[in-house]
């Protein structure tokens, strides 16, 4: 295969080269052929088809490549448009002059050839034929009257005597021969004194017409290379019926022949030339259109074979270019000259190596840095506080997890981008955000200090921590740290409400029973004793006292509900039966309407019976007291299952008709000591909050769309087969 | 404007060789071959390009090809014997002699007039040495002017000018009414 593919490019560099040679040979003999008489006329139709084949030849070698060319240009390989523009300049430079040249060249040839005919030479080339024709006109009447005269001396020559008498003539009359025909052509004698002209020439019948018609014949004839004067005439006196023929042929003298013959010769050579001198131009300019034609088609093969050359480096360089545009650093570059083309692709190909080594080591440097950051990354992403890389310009460099959750913002998304950026498309984390820009513009080493986010009903408060990366403190960024202390502040807050729950209860409880027990003491002592109006003022006093007492010791049990550590008693219970029993205390109450709303099923949740029906009494008398008076109060209850990340939850929601949440309620408003109720203790929600917590739920509070508010509480549930379901009576 | 001469010139004679049989100047009226003699009566109206030619010193030579063929097998036709003479027809200005020679034998006849020469052409009479043609069957008999002999100058006009190209004739006959 390879041979055959060597073979085919040896032969597509020789053929071009051997159809100029034969068209260059061809038009060459053509050439002196049509200028000479070389006998080359029977390889015309050959050399003419030859040529015709190498033209051919080199069109379809052009035309081929001009279409590989275009293939090329429209797949856009490399180097193929710059081989076009060399191609075409390379056309412009060579095809003017060689069009030029064939112009002027013809008309310098027909104009050449027009030249050789003289005026003045035809004219006395025709005067020294005529010159030459009037001596041998001259010449032929001598000639006729001295055959004449041996006619005259051979008249009554018998037959057979003729010879004898021929002979002794000859030699007399300077005749090359003299010959007696009879009647019938025979020939009766014939004497020679030249030994060419042995054989008589038998006159034809031409010559015997004219001797009949005008009595003679005379004539100077080409014999062989001479010219000779040839004189037929019958013999006078010759009997009837047996006519004798006297041809005599004369030679003219010698210096006279010579001077003839080159006239004859110089006036036959120029009015052949003359005649062929259209075939001469049209000859020379089918030459010549064959060698233009030959120069411009080698001259655009050559073209296109210096553009390849040319270009083929180049286009091997844009290759690898490209290459090396997409990271591929192998592309062979085969260096063959050592000229400035040469010096470029070698030096592109060190460049290439060089590159392919950096980047072997910046891949290998990357590796270790990302191996050794992969431990990192891993500490970082289980962090619990949010940690945030920047720069110093405050462009966002990195972020863990924990960051993204506390802040409820996706991060990742803005890796690479200013800080600020993230604060325009979430302006609630502006606090933090800020604070953190401004340290870093302040160029400060390291900072702390808390902050509060406030997004909504939700305020969170954040520990923040920041520090200057890098132990020179050479401004590489900043690192900020931040803890979520919302529960831990939450967390903080309930164990001192369950302090002062606690003392509350300690410190008022334990005087109100004497406070109690000495206003009744008074009012069973002096009832009845006093005057009336007395015993009135006493009755309402110690009837308030007691009251105020007993509202005294029900909001210290309260406290002391809330501040009672957790001890529940956890099983395995159906939500129905329970809601359904706390709600069968409410369905005789004419002052309320109740409407159950539960959903398909019978959910099972593991919960303490006893606090979770304290919780459902707190939301349904929050709720009766939300509603106050102003209208009849109507309460839905309804339970609806819902799976969140993974997890099976039960809601129960109590909906009320009343006036809904009030202006700004928050978190805050689950915290002790909060309400809006006159008459509330403010502990009631926060008890509820706290039994919701206690089960592993939560509880949140909205408006209704229309009109009213909603609390939910979310509690996980239990799947059927986790254990016997438990009847809250029976815990009870 | 000769540019432009040339170049139609050119292509009109590129255009002309491009078209094929051209008719016969030649025609054989009838032929014998009787005892190794050749005797041919010919019609020949040469163009007038010819004539001039002619007129001009060109040589005109002509290849008269003499065939005895066998009998026919199939599509072939066996040669039993040929021969090919050569005539040329000259010009002499000093003279004003047309001569006509046969270059075999190197004989030559000359006529005062072109028409004499060219009745001499028509009446062929050639002597045809060795001629042994016993199992002859037919003869067929081919004149044409050779093309290669003209000077160099006229031989590619002369590949297509018609005037040229029509210069040749055939005749065959059976052997017996030869």
């Amino acid at each position: 295969m390879a041979r055959t593919s060597r073979l085919t490019r040896v032969a597509r560099r020789l053929l071009p080269v051997l159809a100029v040679a034969l068209l260059l040979g061809a038009a060459l003999l053509m050439a002196n052929d049509a200028a000479g008489d070389s006998r080359l006329g029977a390889w015309y139709p050959w050399m003419l088809g030859a040529c015709v084949l190498a033209l051919v030849a080199l069109l379809v070698m052009i035309v081929q490549r001009l279409w590989r060319l275009r293939a090329e240009l429209r797949r856009g390989v490399p180097g193929a448009r710059l081989n076009r523009r060399v191609m075409l300049m390379l056309l412009i430079l060579a095809l003017p002059p060689v069009l030029v040249v064939y112009a002027f060249s013809l008309n310098f040839l027909h104009a050449t050839i027009d030249t050789w005919f003289n005026v003045r030479l035809e004219r006395a080339l025709s005067d020294s034929l005529e010159i030459g024709r009037a001596y041998i006109d001259e010449r032929l009447r001598a000639a006729q009257q001295t055959a004449t005269a041996s006619a005259q001396q051979l008249a009554d020559v018998a037959d057979d005597e003729l010879q004898s008498r021929l002979d002794g003539l000859i030699d007399a009359q300077g005749a090359l021969q003299l010959s007696v025909f009879g009647a019938d052509q025979s020939v009766l004698a014939t004497a020679s004194s030249d030994a060419q002209l042995l054989a008589p020439l038998v006159p034809d019948s031409a010559v015997l017409l004219q001797v009949q018609g005008a009595g003679r014949y005379a004539a100077a004839e080409p014999v062989g290379a001479r010219l000779l004067l040839r004189v037929v005439q019958p013999l006078p006196r010759a009997a009837p019926g047996a006519a004798r023929l006297l041809q005599a042929l004369y030679p003219l003298p010698a210096q006279m022949q010579t001077l003839t013959s080159g006239v004859e010769q110089a006036n036959f050579d120029f009015q052949r030339l003359k005649y062929l001198r259209e075939s001469l131009k049209l000859t020379f300019t089918l030459v010549l259109t064959f060698v233009s034609l030959l120069s411009v088609l080698f001259a655009l093969m050559m073209a296109f074979g210096i553009a390849r050359r040319l270009t083929a480096p180049i286009g091997r360089l844009a290759t690898a270019t490209r290459a090396v545009s997409i990271g591929r650093y192998d592309t062979p570059l085969p260096i063959r000259s050592d000229d400035e083309l040469g010096f470029l692709l070698a030096s592109f190909g060190q460049m290439q190596r060089e590159l392919e080594l950096s980047n072997s080591r910046l891949t290998h440097s990357a590796q270790e840095t990302e191996n050794q950051r992969a431990p990192a990354r891993s500490v970082l992403e289980r962090l619990s506080a949010g940690v945030l890389g920047l720069d110093r310009a405050g462009i966002l460099r990195t972020s863990n997890r924990a960051a993204e959750t506390i802040l409820d913002a996706p991060l990742p998304r803005y890796q690479g981008q200013h800080l600020s950026q993230v604060r325009r498309d979430y302006p609630a984390l502006a606090p933090l955000l800020d604070g953190i820009l401004a340290h870093v513009r302040e160029g400060a080493r390291e900072w702390r200090e808390e902050v509060v986010l406030e997004r909504g009903d939700e305020r969170r408060i954040l520990m923040l921590r920041g520090a200057e990366l890098g132990e020179s403190g050479d401004g590489s960024g900043v690192v900020a740290v931040f803890d979520d202390l919302t529960q831990l502040d939450r967390a903080q807050r309930d164990a001192a409400w369950a302090e002062v729950a606690r003392r509350l209860a300690h410190e008022i409880k334990n005087p109100l029973t004497p406070i109690q027990l000495a206003a009744e003491r008074l009012r069973r002592r002096f009832m009845g004793r006093l005057p009336p109006d007395e015993t009135e003022l006493l009755d309402r006093a110690t009837h308030t006292i007691v009251a105020q007492v007993e509202a005294l010791k029900a909001m210290v049990n309260s406290f002391g509900d809330y501040s009672r550590p957790p001890q529940i008693d956890v099983r395995p219970l159906s939500l129905h039966a329970l809601v359904g029993e706390v709600l069968d205390l409410y369905e005789n109450d004419q002052r309320i309407q109740l409407t159950r709303k539960f959903a398909p099923g019978d959910p099972i949740l593991r919960a303490d019976a006893g606090r979770l029906r304290q919780l459902l009494h707190n939301l349904l008398k929050n709720s009766l007291e939300a509603i106050g008076d102003a209208r009849k109060p109507h309460i839905e209850v309804s339970t609806r299952d819902i799976l969140e990340n993974g997890q099976d939850w039960t809601e129960l929601a109590v909906a009320d008709n009343g006036p809904g949440l009030p202006e700004g309620f928050g978190a805050r408003w689950f915290e002790p000591y909060t309400t809006s109720k006159s008459k509330g203790t403010g502990l009631g929600l926060a008890v509820a909050k706290k039994i919701a917590e206690e089960h592993g739920g939560s509880l949140r509070a909205d408006n209704r769309p229309g009109g009213g508010a909603v609390f939910t509480l979310r509690l996980p549930r239990e799947s059927r087969d986790s254990g016997a379901v438990r009847n809250p009576l029976e815990q009870a | 404007m000769a540019l432009w001469k040339s170049t139609t010139s050119v292509l009109c004679c590129i255009a002309l060789a491009a078209c094929a049989g051209a008719p016969q100047a030649f025609v054989v009226r009838g032929a014998s071959v009787d005892s190794g003699m050749l005797a041919a009566r010919l019609e020949w109206r040469p163009d007038a390009r010819v004539l001039e030619a002619l007129d001009n010193g060109i040589a005109l030579q002509f290849d008269v090809r003499v065939q005895a063929q066998g009998a026919s097998t199939w599509f072939w036709r066996p040669t039993v014997a040929a021969r090919t003479r050569h005539l040329q027809l000259r010009y002499f200005p000093l003279s004003r002699q047309y001569q006509l020679r046969d270059l075999d034998l190197n004989q030559a006849r000359s006529y005062a007039a072109r028409a004499l020469a060219l009745a001499a052409l028509e009446d062929l009479r050639l002597p045809l040495p060795e001629w042994k043609a016993a199992n002859a069957e037919r003869y067929r008999l081919e004149i044409d002017l050779d093309r290669n002999a003209l000077p160099g100058a006229l031989r590619m006009p002369a590949l297509f000018q018609p005037a040229w190209r029509r210069c040749n004739g055939e005749f065959a006959w059976p052997a017996r009414a030869g």
